[in-house]
């Protein structure tokens, strides 16, 4: 089986008093080479769903069903210390805030040599020489005193670039990135996105993309997820999902971008969302 | 009921914590017992002081009873002038307890203020020089000297120790100033045409009072045992009105023949009173914590 | 008399670590009562700054801000707090703008009693309803507090209270930029709609091309503190003359119309399956 592959994944967040289910059953897939988006909007549980599969949720959020198949085995069943070898090795992360991801005392290439330490990847000469040609790759100008210099000392899209390619260093085959250019300007997140894209098509990683950007989905994913409070509402090729909606969620999210008139969805759908906040908890 | 931020990882709730500061922390249900029962006592005491006829006049020596160990006549035993320690005890309480929390309004209703307000440029930079030279006098000699300068009487220490106390709020709330200043919803009163002065109590203060209340009660606790010291040095107010410093020291010559009694009990009855508000400078912090998480 | 007139406004910024920032480097501007005007930048571009200029939250360096003909810069403190209520705003951050230690009632009754001449206890309370109501928000929400409320609650509070004392202009420091899509849509329909029925001039602050395409009449663009173009909102977005401008709405990624991924993998001359 190649690939990741989600199937019925449930997700509680709970405390002495109260259990909130952030995700209900979430089952999807995503195949070599492919780009998926997972869109929705606050409390759709988005950011849930990926932190679910690597184990990454904080507490008192749990797994509490489903199963989880990436290239063969299952990531829920692992125990931490396997699980963290295939966490940088075989899945990257990049995350919405590229300053909170990188360690701002330590230098870049002491970063580069800490994730190459911890899965016994080759460092000194070769590290310096690959950890280079990987930011000159993913357009970081001047790689060599980035590499010498600290996080503080680069721009937002900068810090998002050595971000990727830190998540790109060991080569893993599936890359997710939880809103990576919110944070940035529309020129660079264009720049940003235009650089994952190159260097993931080629090499037939998957990715696996979450953000509330409908246009980002559509100029950079073949195939999205749509999300509303913890279920997947609509999925399917974006082709298809944006050009003729089929769940009145995702038509409302699409009217919402565009003009009415202009819309596929004849833009008199309205969800009556407005106001609901979806339960939050104290924890 | 929301949960206390013990970590998570274990379910259970410990009723008995300590926090960062060393400051016991209660879980939510014991808090307000605690907090009550403490209230109570800094209350208590001098409304016990004021109302209570005692059993024994705590100003009418008996020459015949001096030094006698506690026992069913004198509760607490009598000191080297044969007076009732009990009824002193409690007497105290009504100069002790009083002076050190008025000692702290004072200085509170000084020292925020002008925390609030010299936060920019020249004049708070100026201000906060005074202020400083202020925060680096050592208590105690400062309160002598003042009453000296000053004569005694409980006015005269309470003005001393506010002073010395001052610089505290000062800084405190200079500081949640600071930091408040550049919050968006201080900006939005601003924008609808608030004054400085609605800004800085509907706004700023309102949302950092918190821990000017936790610093408050740590004050008044910190006033009280320096006016016991004051009157253990014999400055301060003036016999034969009984405080907990100056009974301390008539009753520390009586130890060495081991007669704890006219020492004791009055320290007892101040570490009492300094505990309270110690516990209820914890029960603030809770309540604070509990509201922000609410955020 | 245009509502506003601005003519060669500068403001520069001291940097923590020595030097200085201009963040808005010599700008006129003049807007028509009514109009919707929007202002499109990047960060950086002292978009924001300017917004603040013009209400005078921030002191000009040098040139001079003209409101409904008054020379806001020669006021004092005093005599500009007093016109406040005439012009106001409502900022990016929800949850920020509002003081957490008040209820929803008296936040939006604030600006009331600040000002003064709304009558007693009773008439304010009756105008913060009705301006709650308004923005779509029932009596019940007088005694809650921000944190019980949505993002989008929260900034429908935040423009209740900017408009609780009938002002004649509005800046919106990209009101819907932390707010979710759905959210957006019905927020700029209601603002659209208070426009209309209170005969408001809008300024609108935003990054997002989209959301100024379709609520804003005429758009400048900034960029390192200067104007780089303005026109009517076609003009500027869809014809755009200047070099920054069409990198700009280069780098826009609408939706729809569907162009999808094999059109930005041509671009990027990469081979892709899709």
């Amino acid at each position: 089986m190649s690939g990741l592959e989600v199937t019925g994944l449930v997700t509680d967040f709970e405390n002495r008093t109260t259990s909130i289910r952030a995700l209900h059953g979430v089952s999807f897939g995503v195949g070599e080479s492919e780009v998926v988006g997972i869109v929705g909007e606050s409390g759709s549980g988005k950011s849930t769903v990926v932190r679910s599969i690597i184990k990454l949720l904080m507490p008192p959020g749990k797994v509490t069903e489903g199963h989880v198949d990436f290239y063969g085995a299952s990531l829920l069943d692992l125990k931490e210390r396997e699980l963290r070898r295939i966490r940088g090795k075989e899945i990257g992360f990049v995350a919405q805030n590229p300053f909170s991801a990188l360690n701002p005392v330590l230098r870049i290439e002491k970063q580069f040599d800490n994730i190459a330490k911890a899965h016994g990847a080759p460092r000194g000469q070769e590290l310096h020489r690959r950890a280079v040609d990987l930011l000159e790759a993913t357009g970081v100008k001047d790689a060599e005193r980035v590499i010498r210099g600290y996080a503080h000392e680069l721009s937002g899209g900068m810090a998002q670039r050595v971000v990727i390619a830190m998540a790109l260093f060991l080569n893993p085959r599936l890359v997710i990135a939880d809103e990576p250019t919110t944070a940035l300007d529309l020129t660079v997140q264009r720049q940003v996105l235009d650089t994952l894209t190159r260097l993931t098509v080629d090499s037939g990683r998957s990715m696996l993309i979450v953000t509330h950007d409908l246009g980002v989905v559509a100029n950079y994913c073949d195939r999205v997820l749509v999300m509303y409070q913890g279920r997947i509402v609509e999925q399917g090729p974006v082709s298809r999902v944006f050009v003729t909606p089929e769940h009145e969620y995702t038509a409302s999210l699409l009217d919402s971008v565009v003009r009415p008139e202009e819309s596929p969805a004849g833009g008199t759908r309205n969800i009556a969302t407005v106001g609901v906040r979806p339960k939050v908890m104290e924890y | 009921m929301s949960v206390q931020s013990a970590p998570p990882t274990s379910a259970s709730i410990r009723a008995v914590r300590w926090s960062r500061r060393g400051r016991l922390r209660l879980g939510a249900r014991w808090n307000g017992i605690a907090a009550t029962i403490a209230v109570i006592v800094i209350i208590g005491l001098p409304v016990l002081a004021l109302i209570g006829p005692y059993p024994i006049d705590p100003f009418r020596p008996d020459p015949n009873a001096i030094g006698i160990a506690p026992n069913g006549v004198h509760w607490f035993g009598t000191d080297g002038n044969g007076m009732d320690v009990f009824a002193r005890t409690i007497e105290a309480a009504k100069l002790d307890v009083p002076i050190s929390v008025a000692a702290t309004l004072l200085a509170l209703v000084v020292g925020v203020p002008i925390g609030l307000f010299a936060t920019t440029g020249r004049v708070g930079d100026a201000v906060m020089r005074v202020v400083d030279a202020f925060a680096a006098l050592p208590i105690i000699v400062i309160a002598i000297v003042a009453i000296q300068l000053m004569g005694g009487g409980a006015w005269n220490v309470i003005l001393a120790i506010a002073i010395v106390g001052a610089p505290r709020f000062v800084r405190l709330s200079r500081a949640s100033a600071i930091a408040l200043r550049s919050s968006r919803y201080v900006e939005a009163a601003v924008a609808i045409g608030c004054s400085p002065l609605r800004v800085a109590f509907n706004h700023v203060f309102r949302n950092a009072y918190g821990v000017v209340l936790v610093q408050a009660t740590l004050t008044a606790a910190n006033a009280l045992g320096t006016i016991a010291a004051l009157n253990f040095l014999g400055v301060g107010v003036n016999p034969p009105v009984p405080t907990w410093g100056a009974m301390i020291s008539d009753g520390a010559s009586m130890l060495i023949r081991g007669e704890w009694w006219a020492a004791a009990f009055p320290t007892l009855a101040m570490l009492l009173v300094i505990a309270s508000f110690n516990v209820i400078a914890g029960a603030i912090e809770n309540r604070i914590e509990r509201v922000e998480r609410a955020r | 008399m245009a509502l506003i007139e601005l003519t060669d406004v500068t403001k520069t910024f001291a940097l923590p670590h020595g030097g200085a920032k201009v963040a808005v480097d010599g700008v006129s501007l003049s807007v028509e009562h009514g109009e919707c005007l929007g202002i499109i930048g990047e960060s950086g571009s002292g978009k924001s700054t300017l917004g603040r200029l013009i209400l005078r939250l921030y002191d000009a360096d040098s040139g001079s801000v003209v409101l409904e003909g008054q020379d806001i810069r020669a006021l004092s403190r005093r005599e500009l707090r007093r016109h406040r209520h005439r012009w106001q705003i409502v900022f990016q951050e929800p949850y920020a703008s509002l003081n957490p230690r008040l209820t929803i009632g008296q936040i939006v009754e604030e600006p009331l009693i600040v000002h003064g001449g709304y009558g007693g206890r009773a008439a304010r309370r009756e105008r913060v309803t009705s301006t709650l109501q308004e923005v779509g928000l029932s009596p019940d929400f007088l005694d809650r507090r921000p944190a019980n409320l949505s993002g989008g609650q929260q900034q429908r509070v935040g423009i209740a209270r900017a408009l609780v004392t009938d002002p004649s202009l509005v800046v919106l420091d990209e009101p819907t930029a932390s707010l979710d899509l759905t959210i957006r849509a019905s927020t700029l329909r209601m603002l659209n709609r208070l426009r209309e029925s209170r005969g408001l001039t809008y300024v609108f602050i935003s990054h997002d091309i989209e959301t100024v395409r379709h609520f804003c009449s005429r758009v400048v663009v900034m960029h390192h503190g200067r104007f780089v173009e303005g026109g009517t909102a076609q003009q500027v977005l869809d014809a755009p003359v200047e070099d920054y401008t069409r990198n700009l709405m280069a780098a826009a990624m609408p939706p729809i119309p569907y162009r999808g991924r094999t059109a930005v993998l041509d671009d990027l001359d990469v081979s892709g399956e899709s």
